[in-house]
Parts: structure tokens; C-alpha cells; sequence
């Protein structure tokens, strides 16, 4: 209790020293005013007004809550498809050896662990075929030369950044498990006000996550400040159907089926009744596609999986 | 019709106790809990390269790496992030201002 009555105490105080440390006395009142105003606004959680501070707090509980069975239940509500879903999304990303990607809201590391080996199997590909090549041509190759070249090949690396210790560390646990040792960090950061440096991403991804962030906008502008010039904005997320049939099957499949399947696998009805009202509040694809570009990314392109239920924009730091 | 299916998915999940194992689930739970409160005594250790790219999130001013307290210090706002199992909390929230006690720790 005292140890929680101390970090309340200390939040308050970070809050009103960064504010005044960062602006003169006359801005910096206005803006820890604006602030305070700002986290006083509404918002949705799924069907539910809330404040944006409550809001942050109830997703961050949510997802404490499901981590130990976020990944039985993806494949459950799903029938395994968000696993094609993921498949897909790395095709489409077609990451080149070298690749430094920064994987927000990437908890238990699904596209990280992905990413990883999609390069590395396309290095080691491409390794046996020069190999192959050259005895063919009866070309001596040095072999200290190959293993450098195929070594500097497999260098990726992808950084893991969610808001919830629980998510990472299930993340960390399957790396140690899946015998990933190298190529992967892991960070426990907000997407709203990134702790990375600028310009320092070749690929920015976030898959099933933005819909959970309160203020999308900032998610993308941070996406943008961090990603290099010709840097590359992916976002996977679930979207809207538009075909009417198609959209009454998808909403009772989800109302009706989904929370029963939470409080059978995870003794949680009320997490996964917010996770499909979350969606429901989301962006349509053609909104969210607007939200990017003003954001200030170029070539923003979507595409629909699974007849819009899910849906991966794209777009370039030009 | 959404609260007798409620009442029918809470008695299937006690039958569902019985039939799965508890260990795995009731260790990761352990752990994250134990996390959660900053007791992890086998803590994992800091990935340093992390550093090039880490900044403040508030300031995105430059880290720096305290060993003994394994924290990431902010000296530009005087704020101490903690390292937990090896992850750098680096949301604004987890902060410590650096002119309070450490917690735990006995005064002087």
C-alpha cells in the first residue's frame, strides 16, 4: 500500500516536473493545464464512455489479465487463421537482411519472431544457391569469406515495445523456449511517446494493437518521427466488413461466441467482450488510411484479409 | 440471452479446471505477478545495445545506464527508470524522480 501510495505521489510529481522543467512558467501552466484537461476528456473502451486516463488504465488491465492465454485465445477465436493473417503480413513487409524493425505493441512477439525468420531462412537460402553456383562454375570459395558474408546477411534485428510487463515477458519466455538467443530486445514503452531516438527504424510495424491506443493520431506521428527516411509504416488490424451478410455473420460470431470463449479458456467474459467492441469503435480502413496520410506518410496503401475483417495499411516516411 | 450463457461459460470453465494442467499457467501468473511488483529475484540482464536507440519518453533526451541501481537515468528531467527482468520501463509513469528515496531503502 505505501509502496503504491509512493509511486501515485511520484506520478504526480514527474507529471508537474516534466511539464515545468520542459516550457517557461507561463506555457508550461497552460500546458500541465491542458494536460490534465486533455486526460479529463472522453474516449470509448469498447461500448463504454471513460475518461482517456481511465482508458489507458482498463486496456493496461486487460491485457495483464489475458497474457498467459493470449495466444491459446488468438488461436481459438480465430480458428488459427491470425496466424495466416501474420504470415501474410510478413510476405508483404519482405524484409531485407540488414532490417532493424521496431514492433510496437508486439507483447508476445508473434511478428517479431516471424520477422526473424522469414530473413533468416531467406539469408541461408540465399547462401546454398551462391554456394551452388559457384561449384557449379568451378569457383573456389573461401570459406572464412562465405560465413561472413551469410553471417552479415542474418543480421536483423527487431525490437519488441509494448506498454504491459506481462505481454513481454511471455514473449521472452517463447524466445528462450523457440531457442531465438540473439537478434531480439525487448521494451516496455507507450506507442503514444516512444522512448527511441529519431530516425532510427528501417520498419515500424504494430499488429492488433492500435485499436487499443488512445490517441491513434500520436501512435502515428510517433511511428513517423522514429522511422529513417524511406522508412516503412505497417499496421495490421482488425477492420470493417462491408458486405452486409457478411458483416451480420461476423458480428454475432463475434457477441455470441467470443466472450463465451473467454470465460471458458481464459475465466475472462469481460476482456474479450471489450476486445470485440474495441473493434467496433476502430477506424474504418478508408479513415484510418486518412489519419496515416495526415500524419505526414506518402503512397498509403490498405488491403483487405478475409473480406475486410482484417485489414494492413502501409505507408513511407518520403 | 448474454447473461444465462454467462452463467452457463462460468460453470463450464470450473469443469475446465479440472482437466487443465494448472502448473504452467499458475507459474506464468506467478511470475508475471511477481514482476509486476519488482520482485523477480533471477532478474534477466539489460540488453546495453538498447542504449544507441533509447532515449527519455518525455524529454527523448539520451540514457544513462546505472549498474548498481539498474536503472536507465533521464539527467535531463533528473528521472530514474527501473530495469525489470532485463526490460527498461520506459513509459512515463514508471519513473522515479531522483531527489526521493529509493523504495525499500532504510533513511539515513
Amino acid at each position: 500500500m505505501a509502496t503504491s501510495m509512493t509511486k501515485c505521489q511520484n506520478c504526480s510529481k514527474l507529471a508537474n516536473r516534466c511539464f515545468y522543467r520542459l516550457f517557461s512558467t507561463s506555457i508550461s501552466q497552460n500546458a500541465y493545464a491542458n494536460h490534465t484537461k486533455e486526460s479529463e476528456k472522453k474516449t470509448h473502451f469498447g461500448f463504454e464512455t471513460v475518461t482517456e486516463a481511465e482508458k489507458e488504465e482498463k486496456v493496461y488491465k486487460v491485457f495483464r489479465n489475458v497474457a498467459d492465454k493470449y495466444d491459446l485465445m488468438n488461436d481459438a477465436m480465430s480458428g488459427g487463421i491470425h496466424r495466416l493473417w501474420k504470415d501474410h503480413f510478413i510476405r508483404r513487409m519482405s524484409p531485407r537482411p540488414g532490417t532493424k524493425l521496431l514492433d510496437v505493441a508486439g507483447g508476445t512477439g508473434d511478428i517479431a519472431f516471424r520477422f526473424l525468420n522469414y530473413v533468416r531462412s531467406q539469408s541461408d537460402f540465399n547462401s546454398l544457391t551462391a554456394l551452388q553456383t559457384s561449384t557449379e562454375q568451378g569457383v573456389d570459395i573461401n570459406e572464412d569469406e562465405n560465413s561472413q558474408v551469410s553471417g552479415r546477411s542474418r543480421d536483423c534485428h527487431v525490437t519488441v515495445c509494448d506498454i504491459n510487463q506481462s505481454m513481454l515477458e511471455v514473449g521472452m519466455n517463447r524466445a528462450t523456449q523457440s531457442g531465438i538467443t540473439s537478434g531480439i530486445s525487448w521494451l516496455k514503452g507507450n506507442a503514444e511517446c516512444l522512448p527511441i531516438e529519431d530516425n532510427s527504424f528501417d520498419v515500424y510495424t504494430i499488429a492488433f494493437g492500435i485499436r487499443n491506443c488512445t490517441h491513434i493520431d500520436k501512435v502515428v506521428e510517433e511511428a513517423y518521427r522514429v522511422l529513417r527516411p524511406g522508412g516503412r509504416f505497417m499496421c495490421l488490424e482488425f477492420s470493417h466488413v462491408s458486405n452486409p451478410l457478411l458483416r451480420s455473420v461476423y458480428d454475432e460470431y463475434s457477441f455470441q461466441v467470443i466472450p463465451v470463449l473467454g470465460q471458458i479458456l481464459a475465466a475472462d467474459w469481460d476482456s474479450y467482450q471489450y476486445l470485440v467492441e474495441s473493434i467496433r469503435q476502430f477506424q474504418n480502413q478508408e479513415d484510418f488510411k486518412r489519419i496515416i496520410r495526415t500524419c505526414g506518410f506518402r503512397a498509403v496503401t490498405y488491403e483487405n484479409l478475409t473480406f475486410g475483417v482484417v485489414a494492413i495499411h502501409s505507408g513511407f516516411k518520403l | 440471452m448474454a447473461l444465462p450463457m454467462k452463467r452457463l461459460a462460468e460453470n463450464a470453465t470450473k469443469l475446465m479446471k479440472h482437466w487443465t494442467s494448472p502448473s504452467a499457467t499458475a507459474c506464468t501468473r506467478f511470475y508475471c505477478q511477481q514482476a509486476e511488483n519488482g520482485d523477480v529475484a533471477a532478474a534477466k540482464p539489460f540488453d546495453t545495445t538498447l542504449l544507441k536507440v533509447l532515449v527519455c519518453p518525455v524529454s527523448k533526451q539520451p540514457l544513462r545506464y546505472d549498474q548498481t541501481n539498474n536503472e536507465l537515468i533521464s539527467d535531463s528531467l533528473g528521472v530514474a527508470y527501473p530495469i525489470r527482468n532485463g526490460i527498461p520501463n520506459l513509459v512515463p509513469q514508471d519513473g522515479r524522480i531522483l531527489d526521493t528515496q529509493i523504495p525499500g531503502a532504510k533513511p539515513t
